[in-house]
């Protein structure tokens, strides 16, 4: 049997809730970034769900939930030590190895979509090169958000690609950024006219 | 009246049961000594002995004894030896035709004997068993004892002692259980169980019990007692020492005040409740709050104060004693001597009991820091939580000046009531060095509840020898508290408080919330007399700019009788302001000599029993700090 003088019990274990949820808060706000709060599911029970979008005539596989999880070690002698240094790594490693996994988890499952619906655009022999762009943007189908604005897609990449990617799209002449600025627009159109056919579905006051 | 059943059964007509050779010997042995013609403890003619019983017989026995007794309160004890049985949570005595396979009809169970106790007109209950797996009484103790059940029981005390722990076989050797035998050994007065009273009660002989049957490698008796009523009787004790009379002046026997005794029962509830729960962790806070409520409640001119402190720690030492924390039973000791300060100035008895109590603490506080150190030389990092790391950022550094608080306390009862012993003073010495070479880097200061603490182990170094340690100890407690600008928390931060107060702290953050720090400190209070008193004033007087505009405090009570309330309502909070009248150490002197005037003027606090009941206090309020034992 261990001897632990003064084990102040109930006390710790307020203090370890209180990192926990210190934990979840910051990753919350960190999804925040990536994700719109309202794309966030919370649910109570179940591992796996389905997502009903009757009438498109796509047929939507369960999603599952996945378990994410990060082992962090401290030493003994870091605490011993008083040192509060072991605080702040420990808190920010959590958060930071919980994010990477997220992220990790998040492009493969776009990955694994985009594999199966053929919407992939092939680097062929690597780089990146304007008219991929192009493609790009025929390829994916803009949004509309709650108040009826036009969501245009994101890009993720890397820093260095990024740059890569601001360097070719500059140096690309005045037809090229109409050529751009034509997709985006029809494709707006597309969205908003597609929402407009979404919202027409909804009843109207006065309809018998 | 007091009687009693002893039951031995040797022969059982059950193939499932063998017989046994010494049961009926036990049983006898135990009846001609506690019932015997002169000078038995158990009335004789009342009393039943039973060899090898049917169950109606034994049935018939108990029903006889505890009911038939025309409305007489009764004193019950019975003694058992013979086979025990464990079946589904439930045990059982078993008689001579007693089947297996229908133990509920045809053995005594605990739970149906319990529920005659109750039923009946019975006041003292005391159960000895001798027999297999004995402890597993305890299962129906697990749900016999439910605070709501408790609270209304009839009898107001029931003790009880089995012979072996639940998985464990009694033994006999040469025709005697080995169980028995020490018992006997101790009502007999072969071994001494203690010489200050007339009686013994069974949780003390249980304790005698068990000593002697781990001394021979045999097996664990388990014993515990529910009493909130006083002292319980067993037997008479064979060596009391009757010159040393009176000792302490609580009456041997229960106390059945008409006018304390519904007090009792009403809180009676809220007591089990805490009761069951110590066996998880004891919380030595709301055991003091608990009990100065029951205490606040009684009649004002009621004198049972002392004696329900007493029968309390009799019954929670019992399941504090084999925790892993030696700690808890200091603190239990320390929270009874606390809930009796208010009676201490007037009331001659609450005054003994606080001094006999002291001497339990001193010895509980040197075996436990006897233990602490054992951990500690054994596990360099003993004195870390067992299941969270980070929290120990906070609480670590707290918990080692609980421990030197207690220590320190240790130092002071014995120095107080005159029992230094070289031996235990070379454990504190010990544990103090080893702590402070381990633990150097925990020696932080974090919070306001470290004040007493600081406070009272410094007082006491010097008669300790270890004023080296009190420098280095003030040294690192100085050092950090300037390292982190003087922001400490508030004493009895909860837990996620605690939490925002370390992060703040690591993130570097000027700003904590104000909610959090002790504004004003009482700690800066303590590190200026600990300064004056190790002369290191120039310490002190070399930072204290740095503390310009920072507010301290030092609380005096108007008596130090009401130290241990909740919230002392009279009293003065003498504060000042560095950069304010207070430049340097010398400054503050002048405060500090105001306090010490108001300390002096009142006489209660010259009272050995005011002083250490008041230390304690503080020591589980550590929101206050006892300033008296500055000079």
């Amino acid at each position: 049997m261990r001897i632990i003088p003064f084990r102040l019990t109930s006390k710790i274990s307020e203090f370890d809730d209180a990192l926990s949820e210190d934990i979840v808060s910051a990753l919350q706000e960190q999804r925040k970034a990536i994700l719109p709060s309202e794309n966030v599911f919370g649910y109570s029970h179940g591992t796996r769900w389905r997502t009903s979008t009757a009438g498109n005539g796509d047929e939507n596989e369960d999603g599952e939930m996945q378990v994410h999880s990060s082992e962090i070690e401290i030493s003994f002698q870091e605490i011993v030590d008083n040192d509060l240094g072991a605080f702040a790594k420990y808190r920010n490693l959590v958060v930071s190895r919980l994010m990477e996994e997220f992220m990790r988890s998040m492009y493969q499952t776009v990955s694994d979509s985009t594999e199966k619906t053929g919407n992939v655009v092939n680097a062929k022999g690597g780089g990146f090169k304007a008219e991929q762009y192009v493609e790009m943007l025929e390829r994916i189908e803009f949004g509309v958000d709650r108040n009826g604005n036009v969501s245009f897609p994101e890009i993720h990449a890397g820093p260095e690609l990024v740059e890569k990617m601001r360097q070719e799209l500059s140096a690309q002449g005045p037809d090229f950024e109409k050529k751009v600025q034509e997709i985006i627009q029809r494709k707006s159109e597309a969205a908003l006219v597609k929402e407009d056919g979404r919202k027409s579905k909804f009843p109207k006051f006065g309809d018998e | 009246m007091r009687v009693l059943v002893a039951i031995g059964c040797d022969h059982y007509s059950s193939e499932k049961l063998s017989d046994l050779a010494g049961a009926e010997n036990d049983a006898s042995a135990i009846f001609d000594l506690l019932a015997r013609n002169e000078g038995g403890f158990y009335d004789k003619d009342r009393s039943i002995l039973l060899r090898s019983p049917s169950s109606e017989e034994a049935r018939a026995a108990l029903e006889q004894t505890i009911f038939d007794t025309n409305n007489d309160e009764v004193d019950f004890c019975l003694f058992f030896a013979g086979h025990g049985y464990l079946k589904d949570g439930a045990y059982f005595l078993c008689v001579k035709d007693t089947s297996v396979d229908r133990l509920s009809v045809s053995a005594i169970g605990i739970t149906e004997l319990f529920m005659w106790i109750n039923e009946a007109n019975v006041r003292d209950s005391n159960i000895v068993i001798d027999s297999c797996q004995a402890g597993g009484i305890a299962c129906d103790v697990a749900a016999f004892l439910k605070p709501g059940k408790i609270g209304n029981l009839g009898s107001p005390s029931i003790s009880v002692l089995a012979a072996a722990a639940a998985d464990q076989v009694a033994r006999e050797i040469n025709g005697q259980g080995v169980a028995t035998s020490a018992l006997l050994k101790c009502l007999s007065g072969e071994v001494v169980v203690q010489t200050d009273r007339p009686s013994l009660n069974l949780i003390e002989v249980g304790h005698s019990v068990a000593e002697l049957m781990g001394k021979e490698n045999q097996q664990a008796p388990v014993y515990w007692g529910l009493n909130l009523f006083g002292r319980s009787l067993f037997a008479s004790n064979p060596r009391f020492d009757e010159p040393k009379r009176p000792v302490i002046g609580l009456p041997d026997g229960l106390n059945r005040s008409a006018d304390d005794e519904p007090v009792i029962r009403e809180h009676a509830t809220k007591v089990w409740e805490l009761y069951l729960s110590s066996s998880r962790q004891f919380d030595a806070i709301s055991f003091l709050n608990l009990t100065q409520s029951l205490l606040s409640d009684l009649p004002t001119d009621s004198t049972a104060a002392p004696i329900i402190v007493d029968a309390l720690a009799t019954t929670f030492r019992q399941i504090v004693s084999g925790s892993n924390d030696p700690f808890e039973e200091i603190e239990l000791l320390g929270a009874c001597i606390a809930s009796l300060l208010r009676y201490s100035d007037g009331d001659d008895v609450a005054a003994s009991v606080i001094i006999a109590m002291s001497n339990q603490l001193l010895e509980t506080i040197s075996s436990g820091s006897k233990v602490v150190l054992n951990a500690i030389e054994e596990n360099h990092f003993a004195l870390l939580s067992e299941r969270s790391a980070l929290a120990d950022l906070y609480y670590l550094p707290i918990r080692i000046l609980k421990i030197l608080g207690w220590v320190g306390t240790g130092q002071y009862i014995a120095n107080m009531l005159n029992k230094e012993c070289p031996k235990e003073l070379l454990v504190r010495q010990q544990l103090v060095r080893a702590i402070l070479e381990i633990y150097t880097c925990s020696i932080v200061a974090v919070s306001d509840e470290q004040t007493c603490n600081f406070v009272i182990f410094l007082c006491v170094a010097e008669s300790m020898e270890l004023s080296d340690e009190a420098e280095q100890l003030f040294g690192l407690l100085c050092h950090t508290f300037h390292k982190f600008d003087g922001n400490i928390s508030r004493a009895h931060l909860s837990g996620s408080n605690a939490y925002k107060f370390i992060k703040a702290r690591a993130e570097e953050r000027n700003a904590i919330h104000e909610g959090l720090i002790s504004r004003p400190t009482e700690f800066l209070s303590a590190l200026m007399c600990a300064s004056e008193k190790l002369a290191l004033s120039g310490v002190v007087d070399s930072l204290i700019e740095d503390f310009d505009h920072m507010s301290a405090n030092l609380f005096v009570p108007d008596s130090y009788t009401s130290f241990a309330e909740e919230r002392i309502d009279n009293g003065l909070n003498h504060t000042f302001i560095i950069g304010h009248g207070v430049w340097c150490v010398k400054d503050f002197m002048d405060t500090w000599r105001t306090v010490r005037a108001q300390i002096d003027s009142d006489p209660s606090i010259e009272l050995p029993a005011i002083q250490i009941a008041a230390i304690c206090a503080a020591l589980i309020k550590p929101n206050r700090t006892p300033w008296f034992v500055w000079d």
